[in-house]
């Protein structure tokens, strides 16, 4: 019988058990990893260094989770906030190129897929449209798990929903 | 509760279809390695290093001098009687290296 999140972190917390929080990675390595192919536009080794940083804040701060809210949330707050750490760092050594226009896009690959689309829209707007359609988090999760206020998250999503239909020249149906 | 309009539902799906099935266990097995050591297993090792610096320590300084020690401090707890400067440091070097390190490297290490 699968284990629930919550038992599962309660061994990890007071008893050290590492195979429990190896269970807790097998159910959400996907998750974690498909966030950052979509952040990082698929660089394969900063994926797993990016993720693995993700489990071991994890693991560090587990005693610090709230049960108040889903392990999930936390989960992907974790990973938002690594993300951030590594932009950070990233705009430290790089002049940083948040926006790529259209025609950058479409000039590296003709394949107008959703990997492609998701180029154009700002780190922000990325992570609020990816957290809402693909995750199915509510806004007022993602307000919590992008610590903005909820207003910005709203207007995140319109914005990038408006530039990705206007990126796939989506006409509303009739 | 607002219902999603089309394009929105062309987003969810072109989003969800384009998720990687990601299952490694090598990469499982990689943050398992990458982990602290379980708490107790280090605290072991730290208070197995502590008794062992206390015993050569005794056996630098002599064994009266330890003896005499030990005997100030019973001699302060049954008799009120005050123990010498160097038995106060002997004494609070023990409860420095028992009690103090492990928590030390406990909040550190762990949160």
């Amino acid at each position: 019988m699968p284990q629930s999140d919550l038992s599962l972190i309660y061994k990890v917390v007071f008893n050290d058990d590492h195979e429990s929080f190896g269970i807790l990675i097998d159910k959400y390595q996907s998750d974690i990893h498909g966030l950052f192919f979509k952040l990082t536009n698929g660089d394969v080794d900063l994926i797993n260094d990016l993720s693995q940083e993700v489990f071991i804040k994890v693991y560090r701060h587990l005693k610090g989770f709230k049960a108040t809210a889903k392990f999930s949330t936390w989960l992907y707050k974790i990973s938002i906030n690594v993300f951030y750490d590594y932009q950070k760092s990233l705009s430290r050594n790089y002049q940083n190129e948040n926006e790529v226009s259209v025609f950058d896009v479409e000039s590296i690959d003709n394949k107008i897929d959703i990997n492609n689309a998701l180029k154009i829209l700002s780190d922000k707007e990325r992570i609020a449209i990816l957290l809402h359609y693909e995750k199915g988090f509510t806004h007022k999760e993602i307000h919590k798990i992008m610590r903005l206020p909820l207003g910005t998250i709203k207007s995140l999503i319109l914005r990038g929903k408006l530039k990705l239909k206007k990126f796939y020249k989506y006409e509303d149906e009739r | 509760m607002k219902t999603k309009d089309n394009f929105e539902r062309f987003i969810e799906n072109e989003l969800r279809n384009s998720s990687i099935q990601y299952d490694s266990n090598k990469f499982k097995n990689q943050v398992l390695n990458n982990l602290p050591q379980p708490k107790s297993y280090r605290n072991i090792i730290i208070y197995f290093s502590g008794i062992l610096s206390c015993l050569i320590f005794s056996l630098i300084i002599d064994v009266k001098i330890i003896k005499q020690f030990i005997s100030e401090t019973y001699l302060f707890i049954n008799q009120s009687v005050y123990p010498s400067f160097e038995t106060i440091i002997f004494i609070s070097f023990i409860v420095f290296v028992l009690f103090i390190i492990p928590r030390l490297e406990f909040k550190y290490s762990v949160s």
